[in-house]
């Protein structure tokens, strides 16, 4: 397994509000949202809470869901404590990766791709209103990609009592690779822009960094944040 | 293993020695240990040269190295301990991979030439540079490992079938003839290893070892361009002059040589040196030459542009202004900083200059924007001149260390070595962390950070958290103290000052006294020593209480082990303890503290908080 990660605050933004970690196999990253600093808040409290998970254990899954539900309440606990930060929320997308499977979970609309052989398949279904409308066949992806509100989520870590987690195992083989990410990345690039530079002859460093420098080349409208694992 | 090591599991096996993976405990962290082999274990005149050359190659610290942290011997079991890669050798890469794209073979040569320059200028030659002894990191560093220990092989007259067979395919015709050995031979090999780097071959094939070698004396290897057709011809002549046999036309120098491989790739050897990491040099040199794809792919874009600003009269004004200018008109640089490269291509294009692209990680500027240029705006040059624009890749980032558990000092050397800084220190209530240990830290561990950022510590004030055993605070500045004491669950009352021979504010005596039991938040009352005129107190003749006084010189050296290791010296004599000494130190450092003592004394040495050493003076 080969790891690239790089984050970046984007063209627009004065602060970078995403957020990321990893232990042993196990890759997290978070897109927090809320006032002044609320949003960079929000996301390491939530990527901090995920990372006491221990990876190996043999009940993943369960316990995965459970951190994901205390993550939810660590922040809504915070909002309560700091009335500076009512409002916030984040983003969660996490990947635990094994030698035939991983292990996909998120939250919001940070994504997680899986690219075989030049093709690249989205692993995730976004928590948003757009998507939902995609969903049920109102809009196509293309007017989806440039829809002025495709940043409102239906979902979030810290914006209510309950989070509906979607966990799922996916299959792997030798020679795929992982991307997570975060909306800075793919409201710039559009699938088959990723799809070249993952399918690039590159290290996974350097596709990272070359992920976000194509974002920040486009505009760089958002946070940007990467995390690329050559399995 | 030294108290010290503890020995996990074996991870490789020489003719020589064997390779352990292991847990340095003071330190808490991954190291491997070579043991030497048991055979050689005996011998002692080989043992003391690689001690010696081991020893040597530890004042040795290049990015590019495998660094060496300690030399010892326990039991007559001889072992070197270095930093521990987790990786793979560049002979796997070969074997996997060759023949490596010209960039990236370029990019590990590079490497190898900066960690041979560094000992080079140090008078030490690796005399068996090969793929086997460069290791390459998960994020693509490369670091030459054993360096000298050919030295002590060789000089011991062992011959070992499997090694020699390994190195001699890379070995300069001075080695093979057996004559003497200098910096140019590490180049040669280093030759060697590009040759096989980008063609998947040895320079030389051969049945044995000594047919192998005659060709290294007489025959030329194939050319490299046969091969392959992609290779540029300065990456030939590159190859060649390191390969060169006469050693006046081979690289006379690493230096040199550095500096022909970063021409070939383009980058100018100043902004190489500004950077502090090599992974930033591979990774700006990959880059370097998307750039240049970018580049030819980008110029159809350029050209829509034009014709679309061919419909704007503004446009056309400036399109007919600066084209319409001949050659070599001066033109005034425009301000490129803040953009990214694509952008910035086309404003040079337009005023009709040219960009050099230099890579490097920088910690405000957006990855892919310019962080500076040369010459600067507004400044006048003549059209077709050369810009160099430095391009940010970036914050460098560092994954955070778990330190909890571990106590403040140990935290804050765990900290540095992953590259962040000890931000706030704070203590709080736990039930079941032991006191001054730390309980959690901000950022958590595992989170991913900006390099050198800060992290908060909390300390734990102990289970036992209503009561605190107070310190001995004797022989310590005030100043120091009172920023302690909130950390201790203790509070500061007030102080007295009394005359006395101790330097001016450090502190005589203290109440509640040291070891005493006493309830969280106790206020501590001192008594500190004020200005004393003429130090008349211990001169007295008569009264004289204090015993005979005596001077004494204590030699400190310091040994190979951590980068910063703190120094105290303690004297303990008829006027009480006091702290006479406190300084960091370095490994290698020698230095002599003047002692002055009153009747019965002795002194303790503390590196690191631990006794190192002790004497009745």
């Amino acid at each position: 397994m080969e790891t690239g990660m790089a984050t970046d605050r984007g063209r627009c933004r004065e602060l970078n509000e995403d957020s990321f970690g990893w232990k042993d196999n196990l890759f997290v990253l978070a897109d927090g949202m809320g006032g002044h600093n609320a949003g960079e808040v929000a996301s390491a409290l939530a990527v901090e809470e995920i990372l006491r998970i221990d990876p190996n254990q043999d009940e993943f899954i369960p316990s995965l869901r459970l951190f994901l539900n205390q993550a939810n309440q660590v922040l809504l606990d915070y909002a309560e404590q700091h009335p500076e930060c009512r409002g916030m929320g984040t983003t969660i997308a996490l990947v635990k990766v094994e030698t035939d499977k991983i292990t996909v979970a998120h939250v919001g609309d940070s994504r997680v791709y899986l690219w075989r052989q030049a093709e690249l398949t989205q692993l995730t279904r976004d928590h948003s209103v757009v998507e939902e409308l995609v969903r049920v066949g109102g809009l196509t992806e293309e007017e989806a990609q440039n829809h002025p509100h495709r940043n409102l989520l239906t979902k979030a870590l810290g914006t209510q009592g309950e989070v509906g987690v979607e966990i799922n195992e996916v299959a792997v083989d030798q020679g795929d690779r992982v991307l997570l990410c975060t909306d800075g990345l793919t409201s710039m690039l559009g699938k088959e822009e990723i799809n070249q530079i993952l399918s690039a002859n590159l290290s996974a460093q350097e596709i990272a960094d070359t992920l976000v420098t194509e974002a920040n080349q486009r505009g760089g409208a958002d946070n940007i944040t990467v995390i690329v694992i050559k399995i | 293993m030294g108290n010290r090591y503890k020995i996990l599991e074996l991870i490789g096996e020489g003719g020589m020695a064997l390779v352990y993976k292991a847990e340095c405990t003071l330190l808490q962290r991954i190291v491997a240990v070579k043991v030497l082999r048991t055979q050689y274990s005996s011998d002692k005149e080989f043992v003391d040269r690689f001690r010696r050359e081991a020893q040597a190659a530890a004042s040795l610290s290049h990015p590019n190295m495998v660094n060496i942290y300690d030399v010892g011997e326990e039991d007559g079991i001889h072992y070197i301990v270095m930093e521990y890669i987790s990786g793979t050798t560049l002979k796997d890469l070969i074997k996997k991979e060759a023949p490596l794209p010209v960039n990236k073979a370029l990019r590990i040569a590079l490497q190898i030439a900066e960690a041979l320059k560094h000992a080079h200028e140090r008078n030490i030659v690796h005399r068996d540079i090969k793929p086997h002894n460069i290791l390459l990191t998960a994020d693509g560093r490369a670091k030459v490992t054993d360096f000298g220990i050919a030295r002590a092989i060789s000089a011991g007259g062992y011959t070992q079938t499997g090694v020699v067979m390994g190195s001699v395919q890379y070995f300069s015709p001075e080695q093979a003839k057996g004559a003497p050995v200098g910096p140019q031979s590490d180049l040669y090999s280093l030759g060697c290893v590009l040759y096989e780097m980008l063609s998947g071959e040895v320079p030389f094939q051969g049945e044995s070892p000594i047919s192998i070698a005659l060709k290294h004396l007489q025959e030329e290897p194939l050319p490299i361009n046969r091969f392959r057709q992609d290779l540029p011809q300065s990456v030939v002549s590159l190859v060649d002059r390191a390969m060169a046999k006469d050693l006046g036309k081979r690289y006379p120098s690493a230096r040199v040589m550095i500096k022909d491989i970063q021409a070939v790739l383009g980058l100018d050897a100043q902004s190489e040196k500004a950077e502090d990491y090599p992974t930033q040099v591979m990774d700006s040199l990959t880059e370097g030459t998307m750039t240049e794809e970018e580049q030819r792919s980008g110029t159809g874009k350029t050209w829509l542009v034009f014709l679309i600003s061919l419909f704007s009269a503004c446009a056309l004004f400036v399109f007919g202004f600066i084209y319409l200018l001949p050659p070599k008109q001066p033109v005034q640089v425009p301000d490129l900083v803040g953009i990214t490269l694509n952008e910035a291509k086309k404003v040079a294009g337009d005023y009709g200059l040219k960009l050099r692209v230099v890579r490097e990680m920088h910690h405000e500027m957006q990855t892919g924007l310019i962080i500076s240029q040369d010459p600067v705006a507004e400044r006048t040059v003549r059209r077709g001149r050369e810009i160099k624009v430095v391009v940010s890749k970036g914050a460098e980032t560092v994954h955070v260390p778990d330190v909890t558990g571990k106590s403040r000092r140990e935290a804050e050397i765990i900290l540095e070595e992953a590259r962040l800084q000890l931000g706030e220190v704070y203590t709080e209530l736990s039930s079941d962390v032991p006191r001054d240990r730390v309980v959690r830290q901000k950022p958590a561990p595992n989170m991913v950070i900006q390099k050198g950022a800060t992290v908060d510590l909390y300390l734990s004030l102990g289970p036992d958290y209503d009561k605190v055993e107070v310190p001995n605070f004797i022989g310590h500045r005030l100043v120091n103290v009172q920023a302690r004491l909130a950390s201790l669950g203790l509070v500061f009352d007030s102080y007295e000052l009394r005359m006395s021979s101790y330097p001016e504010g450090q502190i005589l005596d203290q109440q509640p006294p040291p070891g005493s039991i006493v309830p969280l938040g106790t206020p501590m009352k001192f008594v500190i020593s004020g200005v004393s005129p003429e130090d008349t107190l211990p001169n007295t003749g008569e009264g004289n209480t204090l015993g005979l006084r005596k001077e004494k010189k204590v030699n400190i050296t310091i040994n190979q082990g951590p980068e910063d290791q703190n120094v105290q010296v303690v004297l303990e004599d008829n006027r009480g303890r006091q702290v006479i000494y406190e300084r960091l130190h370095h490994p290698g450092e020698s230095f002599a503290i003047d002692v002055e003592s009153y009747g019965q004394a002795r002194i303790f040495v503390y590196i690191n908080e631990i006794l190192s050493y002790d004497e009745k003076l």
